[in-house]
């Protein structure tokens, strides 16, 4: 019995130099304080003090308002009464307000103490002073709010940039196309002998220069014009029956002459009788956009560009193929970009102004097709698109 | 034929009225939108190149106009116009009245033949 008395009393010495040290720690680490039940202020260790700036005196027999900073809301302290009131333990960061005004952050662990009867007799609040991490964090997050608002107005300056620079290539086609009327009235006026007169071999030679680059000049700004168009979604299709086989005969006899002057051949395949319903004179600017392209890219005297538009599974399917020079898979997967080409020795060679495919993809899948195109360097190309079924008849 | 062009650009009317006299039609020409509006009431054309893109007083003004005067269609008006006016707004005009319209920049087939389809209809 003794025995076991002094074994009791051992474990209980034990017991309270263990509390002993957990004391001293809390004391040196952590910011402690103790509520009762009426949330009143019945114990606060000397870190609290340091903390809160207040006196033992000062805070002993206060609530916890005495240190509320105003940062959250009162459903934030209704919520952490729930769980404590409930036997819960709250895990938070608490923001609070020191006696000089200034404001800490605790990150807490506040511990509901129940008695055997199960019933809550205090509240234990032990925390550590996190204020340093917390203002850095704010800090970033202010800094974050200012670049996103930079972001985010450099965002809009580019985006009325972007306006103001379709506005100018609407207004500059406009203008530039003004005066090409007179220029390629004049110059179709020179053309004809009986209106202004018989010119020597030489002037005709010029007259025919000045036509030749009105209508490359006029070509141009058309081209700028369409691909501004497509880009804003403002370009109108007039959608009729076409009848296909007589569009690609069509096709061939206004581009025959231009691809026999480089000593070519233009040939239609095309022998299935199709209708569909579609814009013709787009179409038919893809196509010829298509086989000008062609043309500029095929060998002299043995280059040949084949044509065809047959049924397929996704609509009708428009090929042009040729055996000039090819490109290179990384060509390829630019050539539908917008203002580009091989390199600036091919466009000085070839001219044009790098809108030509673009345009052509813009139109196509305007008209709800696809584009794509195969080639090996060296061994030609083959462009295809197809118009889809929906729009076959 | 009577032929009266109205454009506010002094080029291109010179150009067009160039074209309309050498083709052997006499020709008018004003480069004022009112002065033009004025023009086709009061007196008798076989056709009117119109432009469409003026200031203050556009040639779109001219044609509501003359379609409040009732007698749109007897004037014989083809719009010149550049791709500056969408395709919907000419369909409007075209309702309002109006012969026809050629796009920017026209060449002188173009004038020549609408000048040949008025005058043979």
């Amino acid at each position: 019995m003794v025995k076991r008395a002094l074994g009791l009393e051992k474990k209980n010495e034990n017991s309270r130099k263990q509390l002993l040290d957990f004391k001293i720690a809390l004391e040196e680490a952590a910011i402690v304080s103790i509520l009762d039940t009426n949330e009143k202020i019945t114990f606060v260790n000397k870190q609290f003090c340091k903390a809160s700036q207040y006196s033992k005196e000062e805070l002993l027999g206060q609530t916890y308002k005495i240190t509320y900073s105003g940062y959250h809301t009162p459903e934030f302290f209704k919520e952490i009464k729930n769980m404590l009131t409930s036997g819960e333990t709250w895990r938070g960061e608490i923001n609070n307000k020191a006696k000089d005004g200034s404001f800490y952050w605790l990150k807490s662990v506040i511990i509901p103490v129940l008695n055997e009867e199960k019933e809550i007799t205090s509240y234990i609040q032990v925390a550590t002073d996190i204020t340093e991490a917390k203002n850095k964090e704010e800090l970033l997050l202010e800094s974050d709010k200012e670049k996103s608002k930079t972001i985010e107005m450099q965002l809009e300056e580019l985006k009325s940039v972007d306006k103001q620079k379709d506005e100018f290539v609407a207004m500059m086609s406009h203008e530039l196309k003004t005066p090409i009327t007179p220029i390629k009235i004049y110059s179709s006026s020179l053309r004809r002998p009986k209106w202004l007169g018989e010119l020597n071999e030489n002037q005709k030679k010029a007259v025919d220069a000045i036509h030749f680059n009105v209508l490359r000049l006029e070509k141009i700004v058309g081209d700028l014009l369409d691909a501004q168009k497509l880009e804003l979604g403002k370009m109108k299709f007039e959608k009729k029956e076409i009848k296909v086989d007589e569009l690609m005969d069509m096709m061939t006899k206004n581009l025959i002459s231009q691809t026999e002057e480089k000593g070519c051949q233009l040939i239609n395949h095309t022998t299935e009788k199709n209708t569909i319903k579609s814009d013709a004179s787009r179409l038919a600017q893809v196509l010829t956009n298509l086989i000008n392209n062609s043309i500029d890219f095929i060998p002299k005297d043995v280059g040949k560009i084949e044509i065809n538009a047959q049924k397929s599974d996704n609509g009708l399917l428009f090929s042009v193929k040729d055996n000039g020079i090819g490109m290179s898979l990384e060509t390829q997967k630019k050539l539908f970009k917008k203002f580009f080409q091989t390199d600036t020795s091919i466009k000085r060679k070839h001219g044009g102004t790098g809108l030509g495919l673009a345009i052509c993809k813009g139109i196509v899948e305007a008209l709800g097709g696809k584009i794509w195109m195969e080639s090996q360097e060296g061994k030609g190309s083959d462009f295809y698109f197809t118009i889809p079924e929906e729009e076959t008849k | 034929m009577k032929i009266l062009i109205v454009d506010d650009d002094v080029e291109i009317t010179k150009a067009v009225r160039d074209v309309v006299k050498m083709a052997g039609h006499d020709f008018q020409s004003s480069n004022d939108p009112r002065d033009g509006l004025k023009l086709i009431r009061e007196q008798d054309q076989d056709m009117v190149f119109l432009d469409l893109s003026m200031p203050e007083f556009s040639g779109i003004d001219i044609i509501k106009n003359l379609a409040k005067d009732g007698k749109i269609k007897e004037k014989k008006i083809v719009v010149l116009t550049a791709s500056a006016v969408g395709d919907e707004e000419l369909d409007g005009l075209v309702e309002l009245g109006i012969h026809s319209f050629l796009k920017k920049p026209v060449d002188i087939d173009a004038i020549l033949d609408k000048i040949d389809e008025i005058g043979s209809s």
